[in-house]
C-alpha cells in the first residue's frame, strides 16, 4: 500500500530554491535509507513534509495516504501519522518533558476516536515506552530537550515516536551523536517498533545505522533532487566510494 | 472631571474620626500639595492618566453582600478579608494569631505610629489611602508565624463605581518571619482600588510576600508597596499583575541596614486593551546589600505593559551588589511594551549587572510542538506558561500556583 508519494517536489527557503525536484514513494512495511553531502536537501525534504513554516513549496505534489499532505497543517500531519524526528531536536526551557509528552499523545489518541489518559495512567505508560529507548525517566521531569546531550535528544526523539505511533517516522540523523552503545539501543528500539503497518525513511551518513535497521532502498540525494536509488549494497558503495562518481553522472 | 477635580473628589471624604486622625489630616495635606499628577510627569507618561477622568468613583460604604471568596482559599492560611475595604470578620479567619490584628486601631496600637505612612510622601495616591483608609490589618510578628497570612481584598459589585481602600501595616521584629499573601479580586463592573503596604523588617527578620492581582476586567487599581530592611535582613517578593483594565503597581525597597537582602520577581500579563504598570525603586542606602531582580511583561492584544525598575545606589552603600533581569514576550503586534531599566549609583565600589530582552514567541519551538500533534493555540499556550513559570513557580504554595495558572489560561483564550 503505498504511504508516501512524492512527485516532482520543489521547495525554496528565502527565495533560494533547495529542493529541485524529488521523486520518492513509499510504501508501509519499507524502511527507506536517504544519504547524500551536506546541504544536498535531506532535512529540508524532511521538514517539508512534516510542514515547517519556513519553506515555501513552489512545485509538486505529495500524497500521504493518498491525501494532498499540503492541504492540512503541521499538527494535522502528525494526527494522521507523520512524524519527524529532529535532526537537531528543539529545547523548550519551562515546558516539562512529561506534560508535553501527554499533551501530544493524548491530542493524537484523540484524534484518532481513543481515550485520553490521565497524568496518572499516562504516567505507566511513558514509564513503559520509554525501555524502548533505555532512557532515564529522569529526563521526564526536565524541560523539554533543556540541557539535553545530543544523544539524549536522539532517544527522547524516539520516546516520542514509541509514544504517538506513527504510520511513516522520518528519523533525521537520529544516529549522530549517539555513542556506538546508545546506537544499539536506539536502532533496536525502533526495529520494535516496525510493522507492516507503518514505513520508515532515516536520513543517515553512515553505514553503521543500516547494519541495525536494515533497508530496503537507498537513495542519494544531490543539489536538492534524488540522484540515485539502489538497494542495501549502495549505502556499502557510497562509504567505499563516496559520492563523487554520482555527482559525476548526476 | 478636571485634574483639580479629581483631586477634590478623592479629598471629599467624611473627616475620619479614629486614631489616625491627625496623620490622616498630614496626609491630606500633602496630597493637596502634591497635585493631581499629569499625563507628561516623568512618573506617568508611560501609560498616561486618562482613564482616571474617565469615571467618578464614589468611596465604597460598609456592604451587607456577603461575597463569596470560594476559590481563593488557601488551606490552613490565616485569613483577613477585606470587603470594599472594610475588614470582614465572618469572613476572615484569625483564630488563634495574636500577633494579627486589624484596625481602627485602639489606643494600644499607638505604638504603631512609629511605622506608619514612612514613605511615598511624594506618590499622591499612597497618600490619597494614608488619608481616606477604611481598615487596615496589621501584623506585628515576633519569632515566627507558621501560618501563611493570607490578605484578601473584594470588591463587589455597585450599581455606580466605587473606590475602596487595602492597607497593610507588616512589623517584623528581630529574626521574626512570616509570608504575606496580599491578594485582590473584584467584579467584572468598574471600580477603583487604592492599596497601600508598608513593611518593616527587623535585623535578620524574613518576609515572603506574594502579591495577586487579578481585578476585574473593568477595575482601576493602584497599589503600593514599601518596604524597609535592617541589618541582615531578607525580603523576597513575587507580585503578579494579571487582572484589571488599568493597574500601576509602585514598589520601594529600601536597604537601610547592612548586608539586607532583596529578591524582587514581577509578572505583567496583559490582554485586550488592558494597560498594567509597575514601578519598583531599590534603594541601596547602607554597605553590602544584594538585590536580585527579575520581571517580565506578556503583552498580547492592544494591551500596554510598562515596566520601570529603579535602582539607586547611595554615595555609603559601599560592596554593593545588585542585578535585574527584564525579559519581555510581545505577543501581538498591537501591543506594547515598555521596559525600562533605571540605575543611579553613586560610588564605585558596587557591582551592578542588567540585562533586556524583548521577543516574541519562538518559531523553532512552535514548530517542534506543533510537528507533535499540538493546536497552534495549545502549543502558544504551553510556550507563555513556560514563561510565565519562571515568575509563578517560586511561589511554594501550590493551591495558588495551581489557580494562577488557571488564571493565566483564562486571559489567553
Ligand atoms: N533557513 C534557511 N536559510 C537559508 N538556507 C537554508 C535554510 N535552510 C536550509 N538552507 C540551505 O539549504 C541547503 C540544504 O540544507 P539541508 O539542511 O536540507 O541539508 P542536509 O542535506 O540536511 O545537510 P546535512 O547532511 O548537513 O544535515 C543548505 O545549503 C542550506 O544551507
Ligand atoms: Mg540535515
Amino acid at each position: 500500500m503505498k504511504l508516501l508519494e512524492v512527485k516532482g517536489l520543489k521547495a525554496s527557503v528565502e527565495g533560494i530554491s533547495i529542493l529541485r525536484g524529488v521523486d520518492l514513494e513509499i510504501n508501509a512495511g519499507e524502511v527507506h535509507a536517504i544519504m547524500g553531502l551536506n546541504g544536498s536537501g535531506k532535512s529540508t525534504l524532511s521538514k517539508v513534509l512534516a510542514g515547517h513554516p519556513s519553506y515555501q513549496v513552489t512545485g509538486g505534489e505529495v500524497l500521504f495516504n493518498g491525501q494532498d499532505l499540503f492541504e492540512l497543517p503541521p499538527e494535522e500531519r502528525a494526527r494522521v501519522g507523520l512524524f519527524l524526528a529532529f535532526q537537531y531536536p528543539v529545547e523548550v526551557p519551562g515546558v516539562s518533558n512529561s506534560a508535553f509528552l501527554r499533551l501530544a499523545y493524548n491530542t493524537i489518541q484523540t484524534s484518532r476516536g481513543k481515550d485520553e489518559l490521565d497524568p496518572l495512567e499516562f504516567d505507566d505508560l511513558v514509564r513503559e515506552r520509554i525501555k524502548v529507548v533505555e532512557m532515564d525517566p529522569a529526563f521526564l521531569d526536565r524541560s523539554v530537550n533543556e540541557g539535553f546531550s545530543g544523544g539524549e535528544k536522539k532517544r527522547n526523539e524516539i520516546l516520542q515516536m514509541a509514544l504517538l505511533d506513527p504510520k511513516l517516522a522520518i528519523l533525521d540523523e537520529t544516529d549522530s551523536g549517539l555513542d556506538i552503545d546508545a546506537l544499539r539501543i536506539v536502532a533496536n528500539g525502533v526495529n520494535s517498533l516496525r510493522s507492516e503497518h507503518n514505513a520508515i525513511v532515516m536520513v543517515t551518513h553512515y553505514q553503521r545505522l543500516l547494519n541495525y535497521i536494515v533497508p530496503d532502498f537507498v537513495h542519494v540525494m544531490d543539489a536538492g533532487r534524488i540522484v540515485k536509488t539502489g538497494d542495501k549494497t549502495l549505502a556499502l558503495e557510497l562509504e567505499e566510494r563516496g559520492y563523487d562518481w554520482l555527482r559525476a553522472v548526476a | 472631571m478636571k485634574s483639580d477635580d479629581c483631586l477634590a473628589g478623592l479629598l471629599a471624604d467624611a473627616a475620619q474620626r479614629d486614631a489616625f486622625s491627625v496623620l490622616r489630616g498630614q496626609a491630606e495635606v500633602r496630597a493637596r500639595a502634591l497635585k493631581f499628577p499629569q499625563d507628561k510627569d516623568d512618573d506617568w507618561r508611560l501609560t498616561g492618566l486618562a482613564v482616571l477622568h474617565e469615571q467618578e468613583y464614589l468611596p465604597a460604604g460598609k456592604t451587607t453582600q456577603i461575597p463569596s471568596i470560594e476559590g481563593f482559599a488557601i488551606p490552613g492560611s490565616c485569613r483577613i478579608v477585606f470587603v470594599d475595604g472594610f475588614y470582614h470578620p465572618a469572613l476572615s479567619d484569625l483564630s488563634g494569631q495574636d500577633e494579627i490584628r486589624v484596625s481602627p486601631l485602639g489606643r494600644e496600637e499607638k505604638s504603631l505610629h512609629a511605622h506608619f505612612d514612612k514613605g511615598m510622601k511624594d506618590a499622591v495616591f499612597a497618600q490619597i489611602n494614608a488619608r481616606n483608609f477604611t481598615d487596615c490589618a496589621w501584623v506585628h510578628v515576633q519569632g515566627e508565624i507558621q501560618r501563611i497570612v493570607h490578605v484578601l481584598h473584594v470588591t463587589t459589585p455597585h450599581q455606580k463605581p466605587v473606590v475602596s481602600y487595602g492597607r497593610a501595616l507588616v512589623v517584623l521584629e528581630a529574626n521574626a518571619r512570616v509570608t504575606l499573601v496580599e491578594e485582590y479580586t473584584g467584579p467584572d463592573s468598574p471600580y477603583s482600588v487604592n492599596s497601600m503596604t508598608e513593611a518593616v523588617l527587623g535585623e535578620g527578620a524574613d518576609l515572603r510576600h506574594i502579591r495577586v492581582q487579578r481585578e476585574g476586567a473593568q477595575a482601576v487599581h493602584l497599589g503600593h508597596a514599601l518596604v524597609t530592611l535592617s541589618r541582615g535582613a531578607h525580603y523576597d517578593s513575587t507580585a503578579l499583575a494579571l487582572g484589571g483594565r488599568f493597574s500601576r503597581y509602585d514598589q520601594r525597597v529600601l536597604h537601610q541596614g547592612e548586608g539586607s537582602d532583596v529578591r524582587l520577581d514581577g509578572l505583567i500579563l496583559a490582554d485586550e486593551s488592558q494597560v498594567a504598570d509597575t514601578h519598583t525603586r531599590i534603594e541601596h542606602l547602607a554597605p553590602g546589600c544584594r538585590s536580585l531582580q527579575q520581571h517580565k511583561c506578556i503583552a498580547n492584544g492592544n494591551s500596554i505593559a510598562v515596566f520601570s525598575g529603579n535602582i539607586v545606589v547611595h554615595r555609603n552603600a559601599k560592596g554593593t551588589d545588585t542585578r535585574q533581569s527584564s525579559r519581555n514576550l510581545l505577543l501581538s503586534s498591537k501591543a506594547r511594551i515598555d521596559a525600562q531599566p533605571q540605575l543611579e549609583i553613586m560610588n564605585d565600589d558596587v557591582s551592578c549587572k542588567h540585562g533586556a530582552t524583548m521577543g516574541k514567541l519562538d518559531a523553532e519551538e512552535l514548530f517542534y510542538l506543533m510537528s507533535r500533534g499540538l493546536r497552534e493555540s495549545q502549543a502558544r499556550k504551553l510556550l507563555i506558561h513556560a514563561f510565565a513559570a519562571e515568575i509563578v513557580d517560586r511561589i511554594s504554595i501550590q493551591t495558588l500556583v495551581r489557580s494562577l495558572r488557571e488564571s493565566i489560561d483564562g486571559r489567553l483564550v
